[in-house]
């Protein structure tokens, strides 16, 4: 009989899953209290001739306006892509996660994705 | 059945660019052409401060005016190992007109403040196969 193992698995890659269907440039709240991301993803699959630009702020929902205010994480998904981020320390948001998707990267720019796009954020 | 295979292209990086003082100049297109991103390891472990690290797909970005389509915060006296997918069949993200890279202390598309300490980084690209 073959010796069997089980090991706990600590919570290091976080312990939610949070699913944005359909974001655009109206801000999402991802959680109103500091976090650490670990893995996110944006699936611009539906969308073939734009990219699709993941902003996440280490602020407040109300702290943020869309276009303006300078994100912490970008990340960007070519047309008809999924793009992934992951790091195994992840990525510490001292304040809060508010997440918005627009064509544009930066700062600026608050074009929404002309079809549903959705970003996955592990934290 | 209808089935269709690509060429094997390699998963792996086939090069690896280590810059050991990254700072708010950009080095642009490193590969010299359209390539392939899959992983930057910055170390900012002898830097007291929060650093951004900031990727272009564009040949000649201006730091401080255009606008980063990747951007990651580093922390302080930290490194971090950054993995990238989007290109399912190579590996990456694709940089398809070429990677530029910078890393300032402020983010956005207008932080351009140099760190005190520049961090080293590495980066493992795949050339040309977008």
């Amino acid at each position: 009989m073959p010796t069997l193992i089980q090991s706990t698995v600590l919570g290091a890659l976080g312990s939610t899953l949070t699913t944005l269907a359909g974001l655009d440039s109206t801000k999402q709240a991802v959680k109103t209290s500091s976090a650490t991301v670990y893995f996110v993803t944006l699936d611009n699959s539906q969308n073939l001739g734009t990219n699709a630009v993941l902003k996440l702020y280490d602020a407040a929902l109300g702290s943020v306006t869309v276009g303006t205010t300078a994100p912490t994480l970008v990340l960007t998904a070519h047309p008809g892509e999924i793009a992934e981020k992951h790091d195994d320390q992840g990525i510490a948001f001292g304040t809060a996660i508010t997440a918005a998707c627009v064509q544009e990267g930066g700062d600026g720019g608050t074009t929404n994705p002309p079809k549903s796009v959705t970003a996955e954020i592990l934290h | 059945m209808a089935i269709t295979q690509t060429p094997k292209l390699p998963l792996c990086a086939t090069r690896v660019t280590k810059d050991t003082a990254a700072t708010n100049s950009s080095v642009k297109n490193i590969d010299l052409t359209a390539t392939n991103l899959l992983s930057v390891h910055v170390d900012n472990s002898s830097y007291a401060t929060l650093v951004y690290w900031k990727a272009w797909d564009h040949v000649d970005p201006v730091v401080g005016t255009t606008p980063p389509d990747y951007q990651v915060p580093i922390p302080a006296n930290g490194n971090r190992t950054i993995h990238l997918r989007g290109n399912l069949s190579l590996g990456g993200v694709r940089m398809k007109n070429g990677l530029s890279y910078a890393v300032t202390t402020d983010p956005g598309t207008t932080g351009n403040s140099a760190p005190a300490t520049p961090p080293t980084i590495y980066i493992r690209s795949t050339a040309g196969v977008v």
